[in-house]
């Protein structure tokens, strides 16, 4: 069991790293997909299957939905040049983080106080008994995607020049003519 | 008295400057008289806190915490400039008045005098810190908008004008809060007599700074030759000739006699006496060089306030004495030179002076109120100028160290030869072929009454200058306790005082002791060698010239100076660049003034650009950078937080 | 009721769309109406407040069996007050700003959506729902900031969302590890639980994760990079929300409410952040000397600026969190200012680079005008606000012996004159560029907007003593109280 956990954590953080180092904006965000997709099974399996689900319906769906609009929109190619050196300082700042974070973990857990939070309490009496503020800021998150969605996908407005040249299209030049 | 009669001055002429902002425009004379008005009635508000006398009166209004309150005290001091600055208001509205009223946006004109009226009454009024600066930051803004109004590229000028002094007030500000963490006070009368050392030291030389650049002395002073020329002429007359005078001196010498002690010869005395030496000398010899009748006036505003600085720096009670009453006599006589320049400028049409010339028998009174002021600020006995100067010949030399009396009378002979050359090329000689105006005439009362009032006091002032000395500067000083704690023996003061001052009509101080006619004797071989010095530069001048050869010998009194007068200022000129200041004044010109200005608009650009170019080249907007300067920052922070708090 | 400075505009933002259609003006009445209810809602709150109160509520009362909690003290007043006076300014400017862009149905929904996330956020006594109403607000921003649908507009606002998700990541990282050791998000509980038992180090790692995520939000150098191409690239409205309000809220106010309330604010933290501070404050200054984009120049000064109040935070004197607050407010009023007059000379001229400008006071009058008041006010001219802010920061510097920094602020507040003046010159004075004979004074909507916010910057600098006394003072003093509670770092030295 731990030995799946650990591939998935790696397959996780290699899908991350995709996210990051890949050219093409629309496999990154796949990839970031994925990612999410791969942290919502590990949710699930470490027995917390509600945040696996809004990991899965918020992160993995929305906000991907989002990211695949905006690239739809950037048509242009990417013409900056990008420095090389992130490429290698960025891997080698990872495993020195890493490296750290094993050992802050190592004394993180060893001091965790045990016992707070109420185990027995259902999952919906947390969520609606303690956590309410927070369904209400989702319920905005939530909105504001959707009207981030519905303004950047908009049609864009006509300028003058083009209400003409749409004119002179519809009529076959016939305005023109006259 | 009610202490509340000192919102007067502040409140009235700020208030009123609104009020013509949103006047009608249609009502003529309105704004004008509404200006002359206000400043009377300021003037005898003025007159009314003047002589209430006493320990004076305090106005105190807690205003929010940290010390900061809203205090205005009136003292012997304050009260003393108080009088002085509302006595030129009144004047310069006159001639405000009559000059401006049909210039462009005059309207702004009045609300902007108003408003710096007002604006300088309460920072000579002010009693806390915070409410000094609030009223000295005021006037940046007024300054500001005074000389945009000159033309319609003024606001190059103002803008200089504002940067530099900005920058200085900015030292100041700086000398304040030093001040402040020395002493735990806001209030300036509880300052009293600290020892210039350490930060308190740093905060008297930025203090002592922010003074002396608004009273224009070097290095602070580039904009007012420049402003000479983009502003409108009472502009000059009223903020640089008269109030910035007032204000800057009138800060120095609370800053040197009451929130510290300056021991005769200590560095701070040095430092200040420094500081007036070198603007003393290089800007006389920089107006030597002028050819503008503004401009020049403009530079001697500047030179002139190194005799102030170097009298109070002395930390000699005689040469405190005479740097204070300069203040005084300087505003008076270079206010009339300037009035004189602008009626000039209206009457004539222009103020450069090739094109000027035999403008005394068209303009009489003007040239006779020219004469008494030129007279005046080259140290000519019996006018006040000769009173204060040599007061402070007297301090300087009463230090020891010969070399700064020796600049003062550098000055003294420049500036003498400088204003025989103005006043000979503008009120002498032939009428100019290239004059724009050709049927000059005398101009209109409004503006000779100011100048002839001024004038009178110029006289008034040399000639009975006990009267000033005893009922204005006396009690100024001698109630300072710094004076008297200077004095070692308090008589010797004012016996010193005396002794200096006798009436000069008598020509009495012969008789004094041999000091005393040591220098006042230097002083008139000062005169005599500026006399001839101009003599000769015309003389070579007049090679030149061939039409000088027909003088005008009307004049019968002053026939010998009209033969003279045939020389233009562009001989002169030539005289001075090809021999003696070659090396002198032009490079001086160049290298100081300009190396100045060049620091202000090259090096600080150039500092500037190369910065602005390696940051502008990091921030490239490649994402992989950023990311990386965010990870940097956040390992510094972790290693600084979490490992080393260890 | 608390509740309704969240409930209002969010109701408003999810019936925006719908309402919309029922007729063409109403969005923009509808803005203006909730915004100015929120600005009556925190004027209503002034005086208790001001007279040391401190509101709470919670569903309790109601009977429900929800669980909302919400308390307001005179630093969350004074934030509500700046996001609804901030607001409203921007609604009214947006009236003809963004005609020409279209679908103010969807902007006036994202822009309130964005109020909505900063009430909350300033509303709340948990940390976690802090980082929530934070995303409410991010999310709506993003939106904003790619709303003209450009290219460059959508790449600034993907950067700036690629950024700012490294910056929630650490926040999330850092909030997972305080729960984790304490067992609460209460911000209170926190308070009392770090100061009992926490390692010293982790506390470190949490500050670390902290700062870099806040400071991201906030744009301190070197974490400011996404801000210099997010704000330019937003509509002005926008812009000046963002630079106005936004940064100050997600980034500046959740910072202090972590870094004071909770860790009572440490002394290697204090050093930490004015080393930031001071960083930003120079690095911004001197960037936007060099600029040529109106919009772009206003960007990095408002790093600059934000260093500022970050300075006066960091001296944890009250002296020194009155200047940051009230810089913060001034702050407010001319950047907000300053970005809608930018948005009125592009609207007017068609573009904001100040080499082809000039001269445009003569055509622009009230622009003008109003664009010189908010150049005094950011360069510290008397007697507009910015002057004393900026006074009470330094003279705060001095007092608590940071001479140096003192130095440098003033230095600082020297090249923000500089660049400001220049920009003056090159746009407004002089000379009238070639090409701009036709221009117009802008609509009676924008112009009404910068009016105000002009005034309101005389006004803060004339009324100070009123403003730091009845909405600065209680902020003042609810933070200075959280000072020093915790000297956490000590005990593991």
């Amino acid at each position: 069991m731990d030995l799946l956990n650990l591939i998935l954590l790696l397959m996780l953080a290699g899908f991350a790293l995709m996210a990051v180092f890949l050219k093409d904006l629309l496999k990154a965000a796949i990839s970031l997909a994925f990612m999410s997709s791969l942290l919502a099974v590990l949710l699930y399996r470490l027995d917390s299957p509600f945040a696996a689900v809004f990991e899965l319906s918020v992160v993995a769906g929305l906000i991907t939905v989002l990211f695949v609009s905006v690239i739809a929109l950037t048509k242009e190619e990417e013409t900056a040049k990008e420095a090389r050196w992130p490429a290698y300082v960025f891997p080698l700042a990872l495993v020195v983080f890493g490296l750290i974070d094993i050992k802050v973990m190592q004394s993180l857990f060893a001091t965790t106080p045990q016992g707070f939070g109420n185990p027995e309490a259902s999952f919906g009496a947390t969520l609606w008994g303690v956590r309410s503020l927070d369904i209400l800021g989702q319920i905005a998150v939530i909105f504001g995607g959707v009207f981030g969605v519905l303004a950047l996908l908009r049609e864009k407005p006509l300028t003058a020049k083009q209400k003409e040249d749409a004119i002179i299209a519809k009529d076959g030049g016939k305005e023109k003519l006259w | 008295m009610n202490p509340n009669i000192l919102l007067i001055p502040i409140l009235l002429p700020v208030l009123a400057g609104l009020a013509v902002l949103i006047l009608p425009k249609g009502l003529k004379w309105l704004k004008e008289g509404l200006a002359v008005a206000v400043a009377a009635v300021a003037l005898y508000y003025a007159a009314l806190i003047f002589k209430s006398g006493g320990e004076g009166l305090r106005l105190f209004v807690p205003w929010t915490s940290f010390g900061i309150n809203f205090d205005l005290y009136a003292y012997h001091l304050p009260r003393f400039i108080l009088l002085a600055a509302a006595g030129f208001e009144v004047l310069l509205a006159l001639y405000s008045a009559a000059f401006m009223h049909d210039k462009w946006r005059s309207r702004e004109y009045f609300a902007y005098f108003l408003i710096t009226a007002g604006l300088a009454n309460g920072a000579i009024l002010a009693n806390n810190f915070m409410v000094l600066l609030f009223f000295w930051e005021g006037l940046l803004v007024t300054l500001y908008g005074m000389i945009t109004l000159g033309h319609k590229q003024s606001h190059i000028t103002a803008t200089k004008a504002l940067i530099i002094s900005g920058l200085a007030d900015f030292a100041m500000i700086l000398g304040i809060i030093f001040l402040w963490s020395v002493t735990g006070t806001m209030t300036m009368s509880e300052v009293r007599f600290l020892e210039p050392t350490g930060l308190a030291g740093a905060a008297f030389i930025l203090m002592a700074l922010g003074a002396m650049a608004k009273a224009g002395a070097m290095p602070f002073h580039t904009w007012i030759p420049d402003a000479a020329i983009d502003a409108p002429l009472p502009f000059m007359a009223y903020l640089p000739a008269a109030l910035e005078k007032l204000l800057g001196i009138y800060l120095l010498a609370r800053i040197s006699l009451e929130f510290f002690t300056i021991h005769m010869n200590s560095a701070m005395s040095i430092f200040l006496m420094t500081i007036g030496a070198v603007t003393i000398v290089l800007a006389v010899m920089m107006a030597l060089v002028q050819k503008d009748y503004k401009k020049l006036l403009s530079f001697h505003a500047i030179s002139q306030v190194g005799y102030m600085i170097l009298g109070i720096g002395t930390g000699v009670p005689i040469g405190i004495a005479g740097g204070i009453f300069h203040m005084l006599n300087h505003a008076m006589y270079k206010c009339t030179l300037f009035l004189t320049g602008g009626a000039v400028e209206k009457e004539a049409g222009t103020t450069e002076l090739k094109k000027l010339g035999g403008l005394f028998k068209l303009m009489p009174i003007t040239g006779v109120a020219f004469w008494i002021a030129a007279f005046s600020i080259s140290g000519v006995p019996p006018f006040n100028g000769f009173v204060s100067k040599e007061m402070v010949f007297h301090g300087a030399f009463e230090t020891g160290h010969i070399i700064f009396p020796i600049a003062a009378w550098i000055g003294a002979i420049f500036t003498f030869a400088s204003f025989l050359k103005l006043g000979h090329s503008t009120y002498f000689g032939k009428r100019s072929p290239e004059a724009p105006v050709q049927n000059v005439k005398e101009t209109n009362w409004a503006m000779i009454i100011p100048m002839s009032v001024i004038a009178l006091g110029c006289v008034v002032f040399g000639v009975f200058n006990k009267l000033p000395l005893k009922y204005l500067i006396e009690p100024v000083l001698m109630k300072s306790p710094t004076m008297t704690e200077h004095l070692t023996v308090p008589a010797h003061g004012a016996e010193a005082v005396s002794l200096a001052m006798p009436a000069p009509v008598e020509f009495g101080f012969w008789h004094h002791a041999f000091a005393m006619n040591w220098i006042v004797g230097v002083s008139m071989a000062c005169l005599v060698i500026a006399f001839l010095i101009h003599q000769y530069g015309v003389k070579k001048g007049q090679g030149k010239a061939y039409l000088a050869s027909e003088p005008i010998h009307h004049l019968p009194v002053l026939n010998t100076l009209y033969d003279l007068a045939e020389a233009r200022v562009f001989d002169l000129y030539h005289w001075f660049v090809n021999g003696l200041v070659k090396g002198g004044a032009w490079a001086v010109w160049k290298v100081i003034d300009r190396g100045i200005d060049a620091v202000y608009e090259n090096l600080l650009t150039f500092v500037g650009n190369f910065s602005i170019k390696v940051l502008k080249e990091y921030h490239n907007g490649v994402y992989a950078n950023y990311l990386s300067w965010v990870v940097g920052g956040f390992a510094l922070l972790v290693i600084y937080l979490a490992v080393l708090v260890k | 009721m608390l509740l309704l400075f969240i409930i209002v505009p969010l109701a408003v933002a999810a019936l925006m769309p719908l309402l919309a259609r029922i007729w063409k003006g109403l969005p923009d009445v509808l803005g203006m109406v909730t915004m100015a209810f929120t600005l009556g809602l925190g004027l209503y709150h002034i005086r208790m407040v001001a007279a040391g109160h401190r509101y709470f509520w919670d569903t309790g009362s109601l009977g429900l069996p929800l669980k909302l909690s919400l308390a307001m003290d005179g630093f969350s007043l004074l934030l509500l007050l700046i996001i609804s006076l901030i607001s409203l300014f921007a609604c009214i400017y947006s009236v003809n700003y963004m005609e020409h862009y279209g679908a103010k149905g969807s902007y006036y929904a994202l822009f309130m959506l964005m109020v909505a996330g900063m009430n909350g956020l300033v509303l709340t006594t948990d940390l976690f729902n802090m980082y929530v109403f934070l995303e409410v607000a991010a999310v709506a921003s993003y939106a904003l900031v790619a709303f003209g649908q450009k290219h460059d507009e959508v790449e600034a606002a993907f950067k700036y969302l690629m950024l700012s998700v490294v910056a929630t990541t650490g926040i999330l990282l850092a909030m997972s590890f305080v729960y984790l050791m304490t067992g609460t998000f209460g911000i209170t509980d926190l308070a009392y639980a770090v100061k009992t038992g926490m390692n010293a180090q982790l506390i470190g790692l949490c500050l670390a994760l902290f700062l870099m995520g806040f400071g991201l939000k906030s744009a301190m150098v070197p974490f400011h990079a996404w801000l210099p191409d997010a704000h330019p690239s937003a509509p002005a409205p926008i812009s000046a929300m963002l630079s106005g309000v936004l940064i100050k809220v997600s980034g500046i106010y959740a910072l202090v409410r972590v870094v004071y309330n909770i860790f009572g604010l440490p002394p290697q933290v204090s050093s930490a952040l004015m080393v930031l501070g001071v960083l930003s404050m120079v690095i911004g200054a001197v960037v936007a000397l060099g600029q040529n984009d109106y919009k772009r120049m206003l960007a990095y000064s408002s790093i600059s600026q934000i260093g500022y109040i970050v300075v006066g935070l960091a001296i944890g004197s009250p002296l020194g969190i009155m200047g940051a607050l009230f810089h913060l407010f001034n702050h407010a009023t001319f950047k907000s200012l300053l970005f809608l007059n930018a948005g009125a000379t592009e609207y007017a001229t068609g573009t904001r680079d100040l080499t082809k400008l000039g001269g445009v006071n003569n055509k622009l009058p009230v622009t003008g005008f109003t664009n010189t008041i908010g150049t005094f006010s950011i360069a510290g001219v008397p007697p507009f606000n910015g002057f004393w802010s900026k006074l009470i920061i330094i003279v705060a510097l001095v007092e608590a012996n940071y001479i140096g920094v003192a130095a440098i602020a003033v230095a600082t507040s020297i090249i923000t004159l500089w660049y400001f003046l220049q920009m003056q010159r090159q746009a407004f004075f002089g000379k009238l560029a070639a090409g701009l004979e036709k221009v117009r004074e802008v609509p009676f909507y924008m112009a009404l907007a910068t009016i105000c916010l002009a005034a309101l910057c005389l006004l803060g600098g004339l009324f100070y003593p009123w403003i730091t006394a009845n909405l600065i003072q209680p902020g003042v003093t609810s933070l200075s109280n959280a000072i020093g509670v915790n000297s956490f770092i000590n005990l593991g030295q």
